[in-house]
């Protein structure tokens, strides 16, 4: 929300500096998001227009605007009449210390000490001799940075300029030249029409209905400050005629309605330095009418509307709508209602929606003579569920959503007929219905105890009392209580209930930086929950291999999850933001296709990838989704490393992942239920080794896979290259078991390495399993270390696969020849299999 | 071979002084005169003409070896005279030792040339890249995020993690957001298949403070608890990503004041951006904490005389929310507000990671482009 400082200022009753105000409000919860100053440097002064001479032709600023490529001046001129225009100003006028902030260039000056000055205008229309007009002579500023020079305007020298209500952002209303009647010549417009201000942003929280008016903030600027703050009176509304039949029928949406008829007024335009005051708090100036419940609502922080009282027919309710019912608004909308929309209907219909927007059946007209003035409390939900449905956030609905109170709405009618006589749309009370039963009164008791143990620091009770009298609360300390203070907060605060948020109003007064720091007891061990702990460990493994870690979003697209031929998603979203984000993922893989694919589009490098998240799957219940931590990772293209000739990833490279994620031998490969998204004879499921004799639940389910991205997946998604992949279910990878620690041995290994010439039928593992189980006791390991095809061992359908194996006794030296005996006996059960021993 | 300590062993230093022997032949045909000393000349100068350790144990086997030269002679001492035979043995051990110590030299001499072979090769290329590759890369934000779980844990808060797919009333009202409240409107969610009505609705938690509600159903003060994770909300823009990371934690037990809230927040602050930062507290929103605060650091980035853009100039850079837990939020997990009292905070990961960084778009965190996580290698992050 924006305020005004100067309006504070009046407000407060005395000066506040921009840079200080705004650290006040910030200290004190209303959050200054930015401060602009307003007007800054504008060096327009007030002119009197000496001749008038109409030009021929288009309009000089239609010509100067259109670009000579673009051609003729073809527009519309909307009959503008271009003009050379004499203004006789005071001479030296504007030069007072401070205004000019940096030496005019002497050759645009030339004429800055005269009294009369010639400028083309765009448009002489509205214009007579005579008129005061805003001007800015060559060499001064129209506003900070923005110096205007003498210049040529349709080949006639033109001497400054004269403001339009757009130039000096008064209005957006670029074709209206200012005049200002009643000032003198030589007078600062800035100063005529107090443009200079400072605009303050504040981020309002939700809690802080209160502070949505310049009474709210002036009422935390003084209380900030340490005194009670004093609205300023409206007018007198008072009057014994009823305003209008008001019917009240929903009551539990409105609790009170207060209205004001008002007749003789005369629409029209309000006074310049009012419709700049809106236009600079985000406001556009309507009316002197309209202008008057405006700020009206920006002074008091309550909503305002102005019916024209000569549309409003027969008794006005306050209703909930019927289902269908229509209401054109103000804005030109057109609505159906539903039933529970809130509604101000007369006997035509629905004039206003209440608490949103008025209707335009009843708009406030140039013709309008009488009005109809509306404060009322409506229902946060209420407002809040049909402003929402029909897409409308407007002020007033803004407002009545964060809760307004009911108590001060004849006061804030007050403040809108001052209004209207400051604005001079004149008329008079005419009448004054007010329906407002007394709002439930809430009693808060604040113990000072608790107040200093729960803020670290006691505050005396005659100090806490003081601060929240300072923001409208009864405070009465009754003996009976203790000590502790009785508070009954205002009206309009529904935010305070409970005796902690008076402890917070009186700690913000204070001040929060007032409270000292301590460091509590520890409670905790400082733990990391066991799978926080397995996660950091995998993803360090997996850096450390060279892979990246990447995040991607736990939502993805199901069009996408098909092209990937992953499981279909059970969980969609209700309201993606994109339809290429519709559905919770199943798997990670294919969010990592789609990194891939982004990358090698930008011609990228890739190197491997791997992230570690959250997929959702069926529960056993299905009533939530079940959340699994995955690791899937992506390896394509090159193999890192270059000095051993460039090869591409393969399966080998991806299934060198899951070996540093679990102990050797906890986890069999098979290529039994391969994914449909795999090559199918260059991929592996994953398998817990123990599988156990307690399979009861089931059959067992893979604890991931790893291989070669299937060739028709890759072909339909686009990616390039050799591409494999792999992914876990990383709760489910066996761990490191604690067990018996494995001593350094005290005695010498001895090696012996067996070469076989080994048929593509029989697995590695298959005859490693059988030299482990012919190599005796002392056989430590059996480790394949060479692989080798050629033509001659791929004809004969073999390849030759070469072991180291290891011997070693705990207890002695190992003798040669029990070695070579222990290695015959492999051999011997290597050839058993099928396998041919090479020399 | 000498600088190293070991024996210099030559001719020169062990001279094979004896002088020739004659053997008589006792029952021999003939009676020959042995010349020791010649043979210990030729074996010692064969010795040192070898240029291979194998061609070394070849000639030293001929000579001294199991079926050498001098073993043989060794065997024709039962031949000789018991009187000669003193006088033979010593020449034949002097003609050994002095062969032995050949050896030796020999063996030196080859080691050392094999030594100055190895050392005399051309030099590599040493600018040529390393055989393995790039290092892998971190993700500032995991990063982050792992960082501040370690710096909480330091301060005894347990790291725990929560469901991203939470219900509604765990994730707004169970946290004291009103239905309909204009403050759910700050946190627009991604609701979920399945689930059931108002509660029980399903969504994508839109803040880590469910995990609040998760950890006081689920156990009794005392408890310390942080918590870090993925949170999602309505927003795509320069600065809002439709996931980001937030990190959430609280301290529940008897006598939690408003002054451990800003003891605990303040020693965080010194830890990650240093002890000269200045820490401010100012009162702001969050319907789960009261007196709830925003803490803003005195902007870490600022220079002398020059335009920030980190903080725009304010000196000041927000950091996270925090606040005493709301009555609201203890009650229903059934926490007696009287006894016990809580502070909890929530912060940013992606925010503190750009600003750490120096990233702009907080969208590129999560493109995952290779050459921007190639700004993080593996080695410039502590094990985190
Ligand atoms: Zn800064």
């Amino acid at each position: 929300m924006r305020v005004s400082r100067t309006w504070l200022e009046q407000l407060v009753g005395e000066p506040l500096q921009p840079a200080e105000l705004a650290a006040l409000l910030t200290a004190g919860g209303l959050e200054v998001e930015s401060v602009t100053h307003v007007a800054a440097g504008c060096e327009a002064e007030v002119a009197e227009i000496i001749s008038l001479t109409p030009l021929a032709g288009p309009a000089p600023g239609e010509a100067v605007k259109a670009s000579p490529e673009v051609g003729g001046p073809q527009r519309d001129a909307k009959a503008l009449v271009p003009g050379r225009v004499q203004v006789r100003t005071a001479p030296g006028a504007g030069d007072a210390p401070g205004v000019v902030d940096a030496e005019p260039d002497p050759a645009l000056v030339s004429s800055s000490d005269s009294e009369t000055f010639c400028v083309i205008a765009r448009a002489i229309n509205d214009l007579s001799v005579g008129d005061k007009v805003a001007f800015v002579r060559p060499g001064r500023q129209l506003k900070r940075g923005q110096r205007i020079a003498a210049r040529k305007v349709r080949g006639e020298h033109s001497e400054g300029m004269l403001c339009s209500a757009a130039d000096l952002e008064i209005a957006d209303k670029p074709d209206v030249v200012i005049t200002l009647p009643g000032h003198a010549v030589g007078t600062l417009v800035a100063e005529a029409l107090r443009l200079e201000d400072h605009i303050l942003e504040l981020g309002v929280t939700p809690n802080r209905a209160d502070a949505l008016g310049h009474w709210g903030v002036a009422r935390d600027v003084c209380a900030l400050r340490g005194r009670p703050f004093e609205m300023p009176a409206g007018a007198d509304i008072a009057s014994d005629t009823p305003a209008i039949d008001l019917k009240v029928e929903a009551r539990s949406a409105c609790e009170g309605y207060a209205a004001l008829a008002w007749q003789g007024v005369s629409v029209q335009p309000s006074p310049w330095e009012i419709q700049a005051l809106l236009t600079r708090l985000g406001q556009r100036p309507v009316s002197n009418v309209v202008d008057a419940t405006n700020l009206a609502l920006l002074e008091t922080g309550h909503p305002v509307h102005a019916f024209d009282r000569a549309r409003l027919k027969g008794t006005l309710s306050v209703r909930t709508a019927a289902s269908g019912e229509t209401i054109a608004l103000l804005d030109d909308s057109q609505h159906t209602l539903e039933a529970g929309d809130l509604v101000i209907a007369d006997a035509q219909g629905p004039q206003a929606l209440a608490g949103v927007m008025g209707g335009a059946t009843s708009e406030v007209s140039a013709a309008t003579t009488a009005l109809l003035i509306e404060a009322a409390h409506f229902a946060p939900e209420s407002v809040r569920r049909t402003a929402k449905r029909l897409g409308l956030h407007t002020d007033a609905s803004h407002r009545f959503e964060r809760g307004l109170g009911s108590q001060g709405l004849d006061a804030t009618l007050a403040v809108c007929a001052r209004w209207l006589e400051h604005l001079g749309a004149g008329g008079r009370s005419a009448g004054h219905t007010r329906f407002a039963p007394a709002a439930s009164v809430r009693t808060i008791t604040l113990r000072p105890a608790r107040f200093a143990a729960f803020m670290g620091r006691p505050v005396a009770a005659e100090r806490m009392a003081a601060h929240l009298r300072h923001l409208g609360c009864e405070v009465t300390q009754p003996a009976e209580l203790e000590g502790a203070l009785k508070v009954v907060p205002p009206d309009a605060r529904r935010d305070l209930t409970r005796e902690v948020d008076l402890i917070e109003e009186v700690a913000r007064l204070e001040g929060y930086d007032t409270f000292h720091a301590a460091l509590p007891a520890l409670v905790g061990a400082g733990s990391l929950a066991p799978m926080l702990r397995r996660e950091a460990h995998a993803a360090a493994a997996l850096r450390a291999r060279g892979l990246g870690e990447a995040v991607t979003f736990a939502f993805t697209s199901s069009a996408w999850l098909k092209s990937t031929r992953a499981p279909a998603s059970t969980w969609p979203l209700h309201n993606p933001l994109t339809d290429d984000r519709d559905v919770l993922r199943p798997l990670l893989y294919p969010s990592l296709l789609q990194v891939l694919l982004d990358a090698q589009r930008r011609q990228q490098p890739s190197a491997g990838l791997f992230e570690i998240g959250t997929v959702f799957t069926e529960a056993a219940s299905a009533s939530r989704p079940e959340e699994q931590i995955h690791l899937a990772w992506v390896l394509s293209g090159a193999a890192p490393g270059w000095l051993d000739g460039s090869r591409d990833v393969d399966f080998y490279d991806a299934k060198a992942i899951v070996e540093l994620l679990a102990p050797a031998g906890a986890i069999t490969f098979r290529d039994a239920e391969l994914p449909a998204w795999l090559h199918p004879k260059q991929s592996a499921t994953l398998w817990a080794s123990e599988m156990g004799a307690t399979s009861g639940q089931g059959a067992p389910q893979p604890l991931g896979w790893v291989g070669v991205l299937h060739p028709e997946v890759r072909e339909a998604l686009g990616l390039r290259g050799t591409i494999v992949i792999g992914e876990v279910a990383l709760a489910a990878l066996p761990g490191v078991q604690a067990g018996a620690l494995q001593e350094p041995p005290r005695f010498p290994a001895a090696e012996r390495d067996l070469a076989f010439e080994v048929p593509q039928t029989l697995r590695a593992e298959a005859l490693a399993a059988a030299l482990r189980a012919a190599g005796g006791e002392t056989l430590v390991s059996v480790t394949p270390f060479d692989l080798y095809e050629d033509e001659t061992l791929r004809a004969a359908g073999c390849r030759s696969l070469a072991f180291r194996c290891v011997f070693r006794d705990a207890s002695r030296t190992l003798k040669d020849d029990e070695v070579t005996a222990a290695a015959l006996a492999m051999r011997l059960a290597g050839e058993h299999l099928g396998a041919r021993t090479r020399l | 071979m000498g600088e190293n300590g070991k024996p210099q062993v030559s001719s020169a230093a062990n001279p094979a002084h004896h002088g020739s022997t004659r053997l008589p032949g006792v029952g021999e045909p003939s009676a020959e005169f042995v010349d020791f000393e010649a043979l210990a000349r030729e074996a010692s100068e064969r010795l040192a003409a070898t240029a291979t350790q194998d061609a070394l144990r070849f000639e030293a086997a001929r000579w001294v070896g199991g079926e050498g030269q001098l073993r043989r002679l060794f065997e024709r001492m039962k031949h000789i005279a018991p009187a000669e035979r003193k006088a033979f043995g010593q020449a034949i051990n002097g003609a050994k030792q002095a062969i032995e110590a050949a050896v030796l030299e020999a063996e030196t001499r080859l080691r050392r040339e094999s030594l100055a072979r190895e050392l005399d090769v051309a030099p590599l290329d040493i600018t040529l890249p390393g055989r393995r590759g790039a290092p892998g890369t971190f993700h500032p934000v995991l990063a982050t995020g792992r960082e501040l779980l370690d710096l909480f844990r330091s301060l005894g808060f347990e790291a725990v993690s929560g469901p991203l797919v939470d219900t509604y009333g765990h994730n707004f009202t169970s946290l004291g957001f009103p239905q309909d409240h204009p403050a759910t409107d700050m946190q627009d969610s991604f609701f979920v298949g399945g689930g059931g009505e108002g509660d029980a609705r399903l969504l994508l938690r839109t803040h880590t403070s469910n995990v609040q509600v998760q950890e006081m159903h689920r156990r009794q003060p005392p408890m310390a608890v942080v918590s870090a994770g993925a949170v999602f909300r309505r927003d795509d823009d320069i600065t809002h990503s439709p996931m980001f990371y937030q990190l959430e934690g609280f301290h529940i037990a008897e006598g939690i004041s408003f002054a451990h809230l800003r003891g605990t927040l303040t020693r965080f602050v010194h830890a990650l951006f240093g002890a000269d930062r200045a820490v401010r507290l100012r009162p702001s929103y969050f319907p789960f904490v009261e007196p709830g605060a925003e803490l803003d650091i005195s902007c870490p980035f600022c220079e002398p005389n020059r335009s920030c853009r980190v903080c725009k100039d304010s000196g000041w850079v927000e950091v996270l929310g925090c606040g005493m837990i709301h009555p609201s939020v203890f009650e229903p997990a059934g926490i007696d507000y009287e006894r016990y009292s809580g502070f909890a905070f929530g912060l940013g990961v992606d925010r503190l990671a750009m600003l750490r960084y120096g990233v702009r778009d907080i969208r590129w965190l999560y493109a995952n482009d290779p050459a921007f996580l190639a700004n993080f290698p593996a080695y410039a992050t502590g094990g985190a």
